[in-house]
C-alpha cells in the first residue's frame, strides 16, 4: 500500500467535507430537519397552541387507520391520481405530437396550451367556479344548447371528484406537453429515415416503432411527476369543494390540512404527513429504480 | 381614511404633550369586508379620548377560523396580540389552553358596573365555565329574511309573515316558480359551528349535551323536531340543495323568496337589495314557546396581554369597543346588534335608528330568548361539528333517512367526546 487514495489523506479529506457542507447544511436545516420534526410530532398528542405534549407512541397511526375519513381521503387521492395521470400522460403526448407535426402556429399553440401551468390555480378554480355554476355557469348553458341537463357539477356526490379531475387534466396537460416536446427534439431523424427503409411506412408505424420507444424514459419521468402532482392536489379542493359534499372530494392534503390547521389536531395532522411523505418517497424511489433499467435506451 | 387616522392618532400625540408614556397595545380582528371600517373609526375615537394609549391592528384574517389559527401560532411563538376579537364559540379553545386571560377580577375592580349596560344574560355569552373571557362587541342571531314583493305575489301579507315553519313552507311552496329561476325557500344550514343546526335544536327547546357535558342530548324529541324540520325544508318547502353563495346571491338579486340567515348580512344585504325589491325581516320559528332559545353568533373581544400595564390599557380600549361609543359605531356599519344595553335606550345612539330600522329591530325582539353558541368539549370539538356538517349534509341531499341520520349522528359525536 504505497499510493493513498485521495480521500486517505487527510488534508483532502477536510478540504472534501467543506466543499459539500454548505449542500448537507441546507439539505439538514430545509429538508431532513422538517421532516424529522414532523416524524417526532406524529408521535405526541400535541395540539396547535396547547402548552403540554405528551408522547403516545403510535396513537396517532392507531387512530388514523380505524378513521373512514382517512381511508375515503386515501381513497379519493388515488381515485384523482388514476384518472389524472392517464388523462394528462396522452393528452400532454398527443398534444405535442400534433404540435411538432403542425405546419404553422405552433408557437401559439405551445404558448396557449402552456397557459394553465403558468397561472395560479386558486385564481383559476375561482373562473371554474363561475363556469360550473348550476344554473348560469357557461358549461351548463352550452350543455343546454345541444339538449343536455348538466346538474351541478360540483355538488353531486358521484361526480364532484371527476369534475375536480378534469380540472387537474386541464391544468398539467401543458406541462406534459412540454416535456414530450424536449423528449421529441431528442429523437434522430435519421431513425425515422431508417424505419422508412425498412418498411415502416404508415405513420401508426413510425410512431409505434421509433417515437414510442425512444420517448420512453420521458415518458417514465413525466408519469412520475404528474403523480406526484396529482398526490399534491389541494387549491381546487379548498376553493371549491372544501372536502364536500359528504367527503366525496376529501383528499390526503386536504385532510391533513383540517386536522392540523381547523380542528387544531396538530399531532393527528403530522401522522398523515408521515403517510404522504412514504408515498410519495415511494413514487420517487419506483422511477429512480425504473429509470436505471431503462438508461441504454439513450 | 388610513391618512385621517394618522393625522388623528399624532393631533392626539399634540394634545397628549411629549410623550408622556404611552402604552401601545396590539388588536387583531377577523372578517375585514364588514368590520375594517367599524373598528378604524373605534380605535380612532378610543385615542382621542384616551390619548395616553396607542391602538396598533395587526393585518385583520379573512375569517373566524383563520382568527384563532393566527392567535395560536403566535401562543407558539411568543407573539400575542394584547386584544383579538374571536367568534363566540372559539371562546373555548383559547381559555382551555390558558392563553385568554379571564376579565372578573378587572370587572370586580370596577366602579358602578352595575350602570355599564353590561347585562347578566348577555355577560354570560362570553363566560367559559363560569369564568369571563369575552366581552361582547357584536352579536348576531338567526332570522328570517323575505323579498315582500315574491311574498305579496305568492298571496302572503308581509305585514303577516308565518310564525311557523309550516306556514313558511306552505307560502314558498306558492313562490316557487323553477321555470322563471325563482326559488322559494333557502336555509342556510351549512353556517360555521353547527350554528343554523343549534338554532334548530335550541328553538325547539333542546340542547346539545346533557349539562354535565358527557352524554349526546341532541337525539332527544327537540333534536328529531330539528332534524325532521330539516328535511321537510326540501320536501315541503322546495329548498334546493346549494351553497350559502348561491343562496346569497339569488336572495339579494330577487330570486329567492324567503331565506333564513344570520342578522350579520343584514347590512350588506339591505344596501344590496335597494332598488331591486322590498326587504323585510321576521321572527326566526319558535317551535317551544318560553322554553325556545337561539344561538348568538358573532364575536367577543378577548384578552391576552399578561403584562399589567398592557392590561389596564387593554381593559379600556375593550371596555370603549363594547359600551356605548363602540356598539354605536358598530351597529351603524353592520346588521349585528350590541351586547351592550345602553345605547338601545338612548335616542342619540341607537335609539332613534332602531325606531327608523324595524328590519333591525326583529333581532332585538328576540334577545330574550338568546343563548350561546355551544363549543363542544374536548381535544375533538372542532372535529364533532365537522362530523355533524356532514350527516346533516346526507339529510338535505336526501341520502339518509332523518332518524336514522340522528341517531348516526349522535353515537359519532358521542364517541369523540372526552371519556
Amino acid at each position: 500500500m504505497i499510493d493513498a487514495s485521495p480521500a486517505d489523506n487527510p488534508g483532502e479529506r477536510r478540504a472534501a467535507y467543506a466543499l459539500i457542507s454548505p449542500a448537507w447544511v441546507m439539505f439538514v436545516v430545509l429538508l431532513a430537519g422538517p421532516s424529522l420534526a414532523v416524524v417526532v410530532l406524529s408521535l405526541t398528542d400535541w395540539q396547535l397552541g396547547a402548552p403540554t405534549m405528551n408522547f403516545i407512541g403510535f396513537g396517532n397511526y392507531e387512530q388514523l387507520f380505524a378513521d373512514r375519513v382517512f381511508w375515503k381521503s386515501f381513497g379519493n387521492t388515488f381515485v384523482y391520481c388514476l384518472v389524472v395521470v392517464p388523462g394528462s400522460v396522452f393528452l400532454g403526448l398527443g398534444l405535442a405530437l400534433l404540435i411538432e407535426g403542425a405546419a404553422f402556429g405552433r408557437a401559439f399553440y405551445r404558448a396557449a396550451y402552456f397557459l394553465p401551468v403558468t397561472s395560479t390555480l386558486i385564481a383559476m378554480a375561482v373562473v371554474w367556479e363561475f363556469m360550473l355554476h348550476p344554473s348560469v355557469g357557461l358549461i351548463n348553458i352550452v350543455l343546454e344548447q345541444v339538449g343536455i341537463k348538466g346538474g351541478d357539477w360540483l355538488k353531486n356526490p358521484s361526480r364532484a371528484l371527476f369534475t375536480l379531475a378534469g380540472i387537474g387534466i386541464w391544468q398539467s396537460a401543458g406541462l406534459n406537453m412540454v416535456l414530450f416536446m424536449a423528449g421529441l427534439k431528442a429523437i434522430p431523424p435519421d431513425l425515422y429515415e431508417a424505419a422508412e427503409i425498412d418498411g415502416a411506412s404508415s405513420v401508426w408505424e413510425r410512431f409505434r416503432c421509433v417515437t414510442w420507444p425512444m420517448l420512453g424514459p420521458a415518458t417514465l419521468f413525466v408519469t412520475v411527476v404528474s403523480g406526484i402532482r396529482s398526490f399534491q392536489v389541494f387549491d381546487t379542493v379548498e376553493v371549491l369543494t372544501k372536502g364536500g359534499p359528504n367527503k366525496a372530494t376529501e383528499v390526503l392534503l386536504y385532510t391533513m390540512y383540517t386536522e392540523a390547521f381547523n380542528f387544531f389536531r396538530t399531532g393527528y395532522g403530522a401522522a398523515i404527513t408521515v403517510v404522504f411523505l412514504v408515498v410519495v418517497l415511494a413514487l420517487t424511489l419506483l422511477q429512480v429504480k425504473a429509470g436505471e433499467k431503462r438508461t441504454h435506451y439513450s | 381614511m388610513r391618512k385621517l387616522l394618522g393625522m388623528a392618532a399624532l393631533a392626539a400625540a399634540f394634545v397628549a404633550g411629549p410623550a408622556t408614556a404611552q402604552t401601545e397595545i396590539v388588536v387583531q380582528y377577523p372578517i375585514p369586508d364588514i368590520f375594517k371600517e367599524v373598528h378604524e373609526e373605534v380605535a380612532k375615537q378610543f385615542m382621542a379620548a384616551n390619548p395616553t394609549i396607542k391602538v396598533k391592528f395587526l393585518q385583520p384574517t379573512k375569517e373566524y377560523e383563520d382568527a384563532t389559527q393566527q392567535v395560536l401560532r403566535n401562543a407558539v411563538t411568543g407573539q400575542l396580540p394584547d386584544v383579538t376579537y374571536q367568534g363566540l364559540n372559539r371562546q373555548r379553545i383559547l381559555a382551555d389552553r390558558n392563553i385568554a386571560q379571564p376579565l372578573d377580577g378587572l370587572i370586580a375592580a370596577e366602579k358602578d358596573w352595575a350602570s355599564k349596560g353590561y347585562d347578566g344574560a348577555l355577560l354570560t355569552l362570553g363566560q367559559v365555565k363560569g369564568k369571563q373571557y369575552g366581552m361582547g362587541f357584536s352579536l348576531s342571531t338567526p332570522i328570517i329574511y323575505f323579498n315582500a314583493d315574491l311574498v305579496k305575489k305568492a298571496g302572503g301579507d308581509p305585514d303577516n309573515f308565518p310564525k311557523t315553519w309550516e306556514g313558511i313552507f306552505a307560502l314558498a311552496k306558492k313562490i316557487n316558480d323553477p321555470a322563471n329561476k325563482i326559488a322559494g325557500f333557502h336555509f342556510d344550514w351549512d353556517i360555521t359551528g353547527n350554528w343554523m343546526w343549534q338554532a334548530l335544536v335550541f328553538s325547539n327547546g333542546g340542547t346539545m349535551l346533557t349539562p354535565d357535558e358527557k352524554k349526546v342530548a341532541f337525539d332527544g324529541p327537540a333534536g328529531q323536531k330539528a332534524i325532521n324540520t330539516l328535511r321537510l325544508m326540501m320536501t315541503d318547502g322546495g329548498m334546493r340543495d346549494v351553497s350559502q353563495a348561491t343562496a346569497l346571491q339569488d336572495f339579494v338579486s330577487g330570486r329567492l323568496g324567503i331565506w333564513a340567515h344570520s342578522t350579520s348580512r343584514l347590512g350588506g344585504v339591505t344596501k344590496q337589495s335597494q332598488g331591486v325589491f322590498p326587504l323585510r325581516t321576521a321572527t326566526f320559528p319558535l317551535g317551544a314557546g318560553a322554553e325556545s332559545r337561539l344561538p348568538a353568533g358573532g364575536n367577543v373581544a378577548m384578552m391576552l396581554a399578561k403584562d399589567p400595564a398592557k392590561q389596564k390599557a387593554a381593559w379600556e380600549y375593550i371596555k370603549f369597543a363594547t359600551g356605548p361609543v363602540g356598539a354605536t359605531v358598530m351597529v351603524k356599519g353592520t346588521g349585528y346588534f350590541p351586547a351592550n344595553a345602553l345605547p338601545a335606550k338612548d335616542p342619540k345612539m341607537l335609539g332613534d335608528f332602531y325606531a327608523q330600522n324595524p328590519n333591525h329591530r326583529v333581532a332585538i325582539g328576540q334577545l330574550p330568548s338568546m343563548t350561546a353558541w355551544y363549543a363542544f368539549p374536548g381535544e375533538n370539538g372542532l372535529k364533532i361539528t365537522d362530523v355533524i356538517k356532514d350527516h346533516l349534509q346526507s339529510v338535505v341531499n336526501g341520502s339518509g333517512k332523518p332518524d336514522e341520520v340522528l341517531k348516526k349522528m349522535a353515537a359519532d359525536t358521542q364517541a369523540l367526546l372526552p371519556k
